[in-house]
């Protein structure tokens, strides 16, 4: 279990976390949901060191991989070079964009590459590293339909095959539950909601129940 | 491969039209004034310059010239590689540097040639000079580049505990390489030019600049003519050379 407690966390004088505590499962996939700034990508750089805060973090963090919201990779390396500029090793590039259908991309370089299919080089660089926690910064925003849905198939992907605890913040409804095992719903620094997600598909029945309450909290 | 031909041909014909309408007005010029003592004609000056091309002094006072111009910007690239990894680790440096910086690039050239003529020698004086005008110009270029890298791609390597070595050697080398490279070749040629100009104003012995001095003392502008088109394409030569290294970035340019 990964536990965050009494986390504090201030932008000059605007508190966006005042004692907040989380705990959550390994193995789990957890989403943040909230508006625009109501702290979501703070939370994942807490997790991921990149800010500093007040607090403790608890649990077996010792790599952390990140899918942020931009590609985030290096025009002057090639697609397999940005995944082993992380990793440190050629071993088991090849295999993981095999798995996303990337394998004939590997010597491009990322100017030669459409915008999603450098999504997917950050998702394959992501699941490439040997993290135990992976962060993901609303890694579906702005796609087309089609695109976004390929993207959530080639995430499932890879996740099964490679299931590290995630994290990731979104602010679509549809996205997280698609995607979630655990919903938290974030407000003012406080959860608000706080929902476990149905795992088997007899149970998909639920998720309108789940949309409508999830969306009663927004409305409210 | 027929786009990169038609490329290569429009690139040769522009600089060769201007060359042609230089030549024409030179021509036009030299005939109006009718005078080898103001301006003599190309075929004269082509002459003076076979002339001097045989001439071992000649080519004592160019590798001079040349080799003084390497050395003074091996120092001013070096110093301002050292200043800007200074400058990027400390921001004291940095601050620090700034008006010093600024102080130099304010400094009027021709008085500081003079004032270095008379502290120093003729032959030390044209290397400080080009020291002090091409450091600054250095240093202010490769600051920008190193800190104008993405802040997010560093982010990335701190999030994924990138070795600082794999940092330096895939990000950080890579993205200011074509400026470190292009910034030679530019930078030896405003040395040259630089240089040339120190050389003239100190009358250095056995340096391009000396020689065009003692042409424009005994009135021979055909020889001076001759040095300055050797000047220019030695010049031009510096920043040719610097453009073959293009493939070696070949990401920024596909």
């Amino acid at each position: 279990m990964i536990k965050l407690e009494n986390i504090t966390k201030k932008y000059n004088d605007k508190t966006v976390y005042n004692n907040f505590n989380l705990n959550f499962n390994e193995g789990e996939i957890l989403c943040v949901l909230g508006a625009s700034g109501s702290g979501k990508t703070t939370l994942l750089n807490i997790l991921a060191g990149i800010t500093d805060f007040q607090g403790k973090i608890k649990g077996s963090i010792n790599k952390i991989s990140y899918i942020f919201q931009e590609d985030r990779l290096l025009d002057n390396l090639t697609v397999k070079q940005n995944i082993s500029y992380v990793t440190g090793t050629d071993k088991g590039i090849s295999e993981i964009l095999n798995l996303i259908e990337m394998n004939s991309t590997e010597n491009l370089y990322p100017k030669q590459l459409s915008g999603g299919m450098k999504r997917r080089v950050g998702m394959a660089r992501a699941f490439a590293y040997p993290s135990n926690l992976l962060l993901m910064d609303e890694p579906f925003s702005n796609l087309d339909l089609n695109l976004k849905i390929k993207l959530i198939k080639i995430f499932k992907t890879l996740w099964k095959n490679n299931n590290k605890t995630t994290v990731f913040v979104t602010h679509d409804l549809d996205e997280a539950i698609m995607l979630s095992d655990r919903i938290i719903m974030i407000e003012n620094g406080s959860i608000i909601e706080d929902l476990i997600l149905p795992k088997t598909e007899k149970e998909y029945d639920s998720y309108p129940d789940i949309k409508k309450q999830l969306l009663s909290k927004i409305i409210k | 491969m027929m786009i990169k031909t038609k490329s290569i041909i429009i690139n040769l014909i522009y600089p060769l039209i201007m060359l042609g309408l230089i030549m024409l007005i030179w021509a036009v010029a030299a005939k109006q004034i009718g005078s080898e003592f103001i301006l003599p004609s190309i075929p004269d000056t082509l002459i003076q310059l076979k002339k001097l091309l045989l001439l071992d002094s000649f080519w004592l006072s160019y590798l001079n010239t040349i080799i003084r111009c390497f050395e003074s910007f091996l120092i001013s690239f070096s110093f301002a590689i050292i200043f800007t990894v200074i400058s990027k680790l400390y921001r004291p440096a940095r601050l620090l540097l700034s008006p010093l910086v600024s102080v130099i690039r304010a400094l009027p050239t021709m008085a500081i040639i003079l004032l270095l003529v008379i502290w120093t020698n003729s032959s030390i004086a044209p290397l400080f000079i080009s020291i002090i005008v091409i450091f600054p110009t250095l240093y202010s270029q490769y600051l920008g580049e190193i800190t104008g890298i993405d802040s997010k791609l560093l982010e990335m390597s701190k999030v994924y505990k990138v070795p600082r070595t794999r940092t330096i050697t895939k990000l950080y080398i890579p993205q200011m390489l074509p400026v470190i490279v292009s910034s030679i070749g530019s930078g030896l040629s405003l040395t040259l030019k630089l240089m040339v100009a120190a050389e003239v104003l100190a009358q250095t012995v056995n340096s391009i600049g000396g020689m065009m001095q003692t042409s424009k003392v005994y009135f021979e502008i055909g020889q001076l003519m001759a040095l300055t088109i050797i000047t220019v394409i030695t010049g031009l030569i510096f920043e040719i050379t610097a453009t073959f290294f293009k493939p070696l970035w070949r990401w920024k340019n596909d």
